[in-house]
């Protein structure tokens, strides 16, 4: 009979823990969701600088900081992507 | 022969009346006999009935245990429910913040209304991580007073009160994390 108190008491704390688990996951979600949208739309913005500047840049250049942008947004590396903006930015 | 049939006949007399002893022994403690064995079943039936009350007890403690256990449970997931709730509402509230910048500082690199959005919510998530109430406290009022710097510096912006073409003041408040 102990024995079964104790058994109720162990499902209890890992019911709880289950709980507190998957509550993290959809926080870390959302979280993922919300950095890629956001990501999202810097890759756009440093695609727009880019193409405003295509004329001034050797072609190579271009194609190089065009495949950079999409490569970090791919792997959703926030400070590559604004270094490369500012790379951007100082080229002009 | 005679004293072996003399023996013989002792041991005889000897066992008879030990068996008379016995019988009348018996005779004699035959009403305490009686008790004693009805006082070893009445004690045999009060400690089965003292175990059976315990482990009804002890059953109807766990009973109790597991609907205490159910109603934290669902108040818990109660809890956790609202919690992503609240989150999704203050995310929903920093995309706001960094659409107001935008709004107010029309020519804002997307960058830096990027790093301001990214600084709000890397508070907002100090904020949620932390377990001690007081540094929660702490860190949830380093987000009220950063989104409010952000509405201030694009109130005051909008309205032209300051020509600066960043929100310095909130750009201020964003040190190395």
């Amino acid at each position: 009979m102990q024995a079964k108190q104790d058994q109720v008491k162990r499902l209890f704390y890992f019911k709880t823990k289950q709980i507190k688990y998957f509550n993290e996951l959809n926080r870390k979600r959302l979280l993922k969701l919300n950095n890629r949208k956001h990501i999202q739309s810097l890759s756009r913005a440093i695609d727009k600088d880019l193409l405003s500047i295509k004329t001034k840049l050797p072609g190579t250049t271009y194609l190089q900081l065009q495949q950079d942008n999409a490569r970090y947004r791919d792997r959703q590396d926030i400070e590559a992507l604004l270094k490369l903006q500012q790379k951007i930015s100082s080229l002009v | 022969m005679n004293i072996l049939k003399k023996w013989v006949f002792n041991i005889i007399d000897l066992i008879h009346s030990a068996k008379d002893e016995n019988l009348k022994w018996q005779q004699a403690n035959q009403g305490s006999q009686t008790k004693l064995k009805h006082a070893r079943v009445l004690a045999e039936k009060a400690l089965e009935a003292e175990l059976k009350k315990k482990s009804v007890q002890l059953e109807h403690d766990i009973s109790l245990l597991k609907t205490k256990h159910d109603a934290e449970l669902s108040m818990f997931k109660t809890k956790c429910k609202q919690d992503i709730k609240d989150y999704k509402q203050y995310l929903a509230a920093l995309d706001q913040l960094k659409s107001s910048i935008q709004a107010s500082y029309t020519h804002l690199p997307e960058a830096v209304a990027f790093t301001i959005h990214h600084h709000a919510k890397y508070l907002l998530n100090k904020m949620w991580e932390t377990d001690d109430f007081e540094q929660k406290m702490q860190h949830e009022m380093q987000l009220i007073r950063f989104m409010t710097t952000v509405h201030e510096d694009a109130r005051l912006h909008l309205e032209g009160v300051t020509k600066e073409n960043l929100p310095e003041r909130t750009l201020n408040l964003i040190g190395p994390q």
